[in-house]
């Protein structure tokens, strides 16, 4: 067996021991696989690699603490709720139509921040309460915002997961937005249409407003919702006319929105609100510091080479199901873009690569929804209350289906939609 | 300008992080906060 397989189990079981049996953090967990990995390697304790690894995406980092401190503040601000309620109050009579802009609400927060799991935690948690009060079953209201968060965390600007994997090929994340919204809002369209013919059949409006946040917009007007504005020109307006407006960095565009965001709605209390941020970001931010680790000693014990070479020489019948069986059975969408989306990457070059990695990012997305750590099924059962999370998985199986043979499929014409969308 | 203003956001998370991490009970969670830490302080101190 080559050193360097020997070197990737050794470091996959350390990563599997610690978050199975020892519990720890997903991030810790990974740390302690590439601590024992350049061990193995040889390489005995590189501490320079190790922390030069915790700097592989800081830019991440700082990214998700800043969006979730923007997304709280909208949250507190009211800005949220008010558009929840407005939304589902005009467009009742069109079920169909609700439920396309229900899914593109869910999605926001996973856009702009780059994390599903703030979808579930903010608007899924506010659109909860209404779906099933529009007569779906909770599991499958857990199966739509668990899959709308996975749309939301791969569509533009912000996809984490193409990051990682353009950050193991040296590619800028530049010209994403158009692959991008390519895979994820037909998909976010169909999949808004299986649950609304499957389960939506007549609206009681008086009983799901009941069950939402009251609007707060008669009470400040359209100022409610400058913070939004602001981030989303800022975002726009550096793309679209870079000599007129300063690019800021997209950290610092959220934080400039969250303190717009203080005075424009219901009071909100900014330490407090910081504070809850961080904390439900932590677990993402540890794993992109454990990832970063997992990278370097991967690149300096030979291993990710020995990877895109294999990768490489698959045979093509293999290669298409085995990408779509064992990027989201890594359980994790960051795992499965850097163990398995950069070395894959290398087996396309020549198609157009920017489609290319954006189908991956889908398709390593959908990691977060299986086992075995199902975090977005884990939460989505949490704020539903439903014990067993995995009916919340079998109830997004079609969707899952359908999302994994059009991010297939995009792969192989990866070419032609590249030429099409430019 | 722009180089400080980050140090200053690198500062604010870390500080969050710092306060999170005394308050916290499980070691495991303490030990994620830890390496966190690690890249945000070495670069608001400047060090790497």
């Amino acid at each position: 067996m080559p050193i360097e397989l020997i070197i990737l189990f050794s470091m996959l079981i350390v990563f599997a021991g610690g978050v199975f049996w020892l519990k720890l953090p997903s991030g810790v967990a990974m740390a302690a696989a590439s601590f024992i990995g350049a061990l193995v390697g040889g390489h005995g304790i590189p501490v320079r690699h190790l922390i030069e690894g915790t700097f592989g995406y800081l830019d991440a980092v700082l990214i998700i603490s800043t969006a979730m401190i923007f997304m709280k503040v909208v949250e507190a601000t009211g800005a949220l709720g008010t558009i929840s309620y407005g939304m589902i109050k005009s467009l009742y009579r069109s079920p169909s139509l609700l439920m396309i802009l229900v899914a593109f609400f869910v999605m926001f927060p996973g856009m702009l921040t780059g994390l599903s799991s703030a979808c579930i935690l903010t608007t899924g948690a506010l659109v909860a309460p209404a779906l099933i009060g529009m007569g779906m079953p909770a599991v499958s209201v857990g199966a739509f915002i668990a899959v709308m968060a996975v749309l939301g965390m791969i569509a533009p600007p912000i996809n984490i997961p193409v990051m990682i994997i353009g950050g193991g090929v040296d590619m800028p994340y530049v010209g994403f937005e158009k692959p991008l919204i390519f895979l994820t809002f037909p998909l976010a369209i169909v999949t808004a249409l299986y649950y609304r013919f499957r389960f939506i059949k007549k609206i009681d409006v008086n009983e799901v407003l009941g069950k939402l946040p009251q609007s707060v917009y008669d009470k400040h007007g359209i100022k409610l919702f400058i913070p939004i504005f602001i981030v989303v020109g800022l975002m726009i307006g550096v793309r679209f006319a870079p000599d007129g407006i300063p690019d800021f960095g997209i950290p610092l565009i959220f934080m400039i929105g969250a303190v717009v965001g203080l005075k424009t709605g219901e009071k909100v209390d900014a330490v407090k609100v910081s504070r809850s941020a961080i904390r439900e970001s932590l677990p993402v931010l540890g794993i992109l510091v454990g990832v970063g680790m997992f990278v370097q000693v991967m690149t300096l014990t030979g291993v990710r080479g020995y990877l895109a070479l294999s990768a490489l020489q698959l045979p093509p019948e293999l290669l298409y199901p085995g990408i779509a069986l064992i990027m989201p059975a890594m359980g994790s969408a960051y795992a499965a873009s850097s163990v398995i989306g950069v070395p894959i990457l290398f087996v396309f070059l020549g198609r157009n690569e920017i489609v290319v990695t954006s189908a991956l990012s889908l398709i390593a997305g959908l990691g977060d929804l299986m086992p075995p750590p199902s975090l977005l099924c884990v939460f989505a059962a949490q704020i539903l209350g439903i014990k067993n999370h995995f009916t919340i998985l079998r109830a997004a199986v079609i969707p899952i289906i359908i999302a994994l043979l059009f991010s297939i499929l995009t792969i192989v014409y990866a070419a032609d939609i590249g030429s099409f969308l430019q | 300008m722009l180089f400080y203003t980050y140090i200053i956001i690198a500062a604010l998370v870390a500080s969050i992080i710092l306060t999170e991490l005394f308050r916290e009970k499980s070691w495991r969670n303490q030990l994620a906060m830890v390496i966190i830490l690690i890249p945000l302080l070495l670069r608001i101190f400047q060090i790497k």
